[in-house]
């Protein structure tokens, strides 16, 4: 039953991350061919940001985000020769974005779940 | 002669005319006749002078060499002719008159030479198409093996599970899966729509385990449900979400 816990959590990470991509896919406007070139870079860059957040819990808060911008430097002509400039700085505001909308459904949830108790009073 | 009687009778009803006729030796000839005749001839003859051979046509000679050059002579004589153009043949057939003096049986240049390799060159055309059958034999055989491949290939698939989970392997490796998932989520509706789907803690769990922004992080560690602002709240103000999240 653990197990298929762990597999039931992994599904539905890979679920969001589903998600994630067709957000940033359709913000950027990604060609087919571009998506081809584009995901297998930021799958690494994503990596390493996870490394990151792994051996974030006992480091300095200013060294971590350096650490953070290191990456997202260390990651930035690769991201400029597939998409370009203009839409490698899109990319990092359609990461905030995509967060910001599963936080908007979460509030929508709440919301929903608070009104039917407003009423009842 | 009763019998002469007889057919005299007869004559007489057939031709009164032959049988009153006087029976006379109609072949008789003058006594002497022939004892002169070779004489008699010979003097007919030299006498008629149309046909006599006289001394002159004697002494008119053949030319010498009359013979030998005769052939030439008359090649010449046709050669100097001059051949008037019949106006009959220049009017009715206009397009024979400019052909008559063209040699229509003409061949192009070199072509009893090259005609050999022409011979040999339309052979080995031949050969081309011999080469055209076996191709088709290729195809047969191309067809036959595609045919074998898909059959065992559906063997395969059908009866071996772990080949069946090595191809998903492979797949995996060329495409990643959740980014074949994320083809579904054609524009923002359907993704809107997939994030319906998700449970609240699943949200939460990712965006902690995610949180690389330092506002977005004391914003998901932070979040509880009870908490946020209302629907109406956030509606009236699109920077509802920002002021919670300084507020936090």
């Amino acid at each position: 039953m653990g197990a298929k816990a762990q597999e039931d959590e992994a599904r539905k990470a890979e679920k969001i991350q589903a998600l994630k991509i067709a957000f940033i896919t359709q913000k950027l406007e990604l060609t087919s061919d571009e998506a081809q070139k584009f995901w297998p870079v930021y799958s690494q860059y994503e990596n390493d940001m996870k490394q990151l957040l792994l051996d974030k819990k006992n480091a300095d808060v200013i060294d971590s985000d350096e650490g953070l911008l290191n990456i997202r430097k260390k990651y930035r002509p690769e991201f400029i020769k597939v998409i370009g400039q203009p839409r490698m700085n899109k990319l990092f505001n359609a990461e905030k974005e995509f967060r910001g909308v599963l936080l908007r459904h979460l509030q929508n949830r709440a919301d929903n779940q608070q009104r039917p108790m407003f009423r009842r009073k | 002669m009763d019998h002469s009687i007889e057919i005299l009778l007869e004559l007489k009803q057939i031709s009164p005319f032959l049988s009153e006729m006087k029976k006379v030796n109609v072949f008789s000839v003058p006594p002497g006749y022939f004892t002169n005749l070779d004489q008699q001839i010979l003097e007919n003859t030299l006498t008629h002078s149309t046909l006599s051979l006289t001394s002159e046509t004697h002494n008119r000679d053949v030319p010498a060499g009359y013979f030998e050059n005769l052939a030439g002579n008359i090649l010449e004589k046709i050669k100097k002719l001059q051949v008037t153009e019949p106006d009959e043949l220049i009017e009715q057939y206009p397009l024979l008159y400019s052909l008559r003096k063209e040699n229509i049986f003409t061949v192009p240049e070199n072509y009893f030479e090259k005609l050999p390799e022409e011979v040999l060159g339309a052979l080995n055309q031949g050969k081309v198409r011999t080469i055209g059958k076996t191709r088709s034999l290729w195809n047969y055989a191309v067809a036959a093996t595609v045919t074998g491949l898909i059959a065992i290939s559906s063997l395969l698939v059908t009866n071996t599970s772990s080949d069946n989970a090595a191809q998903n392997g492979m797949a995996k490796n060329t495409v990643p899966e959740y980014i074949q998932d994320s083809y579904q989520y054609k524009n923002e509706e359907a993704i809107n729509e997939g994030i319906k789907e998700l449970s609240s803690d699943d949200i939460i769990k990712y965006l902690e385990a995610t949180a690389n922004d330092t506002d977005n992080e004391a914003f998901a560690s932070g979040v509880t449900e009870k908490g946020l602002p209302d629907q109406e709240e956030y509606l009236k103000n699109e920077k509802t979400l920002d002021t919670y999240l300084n507020q936090n």
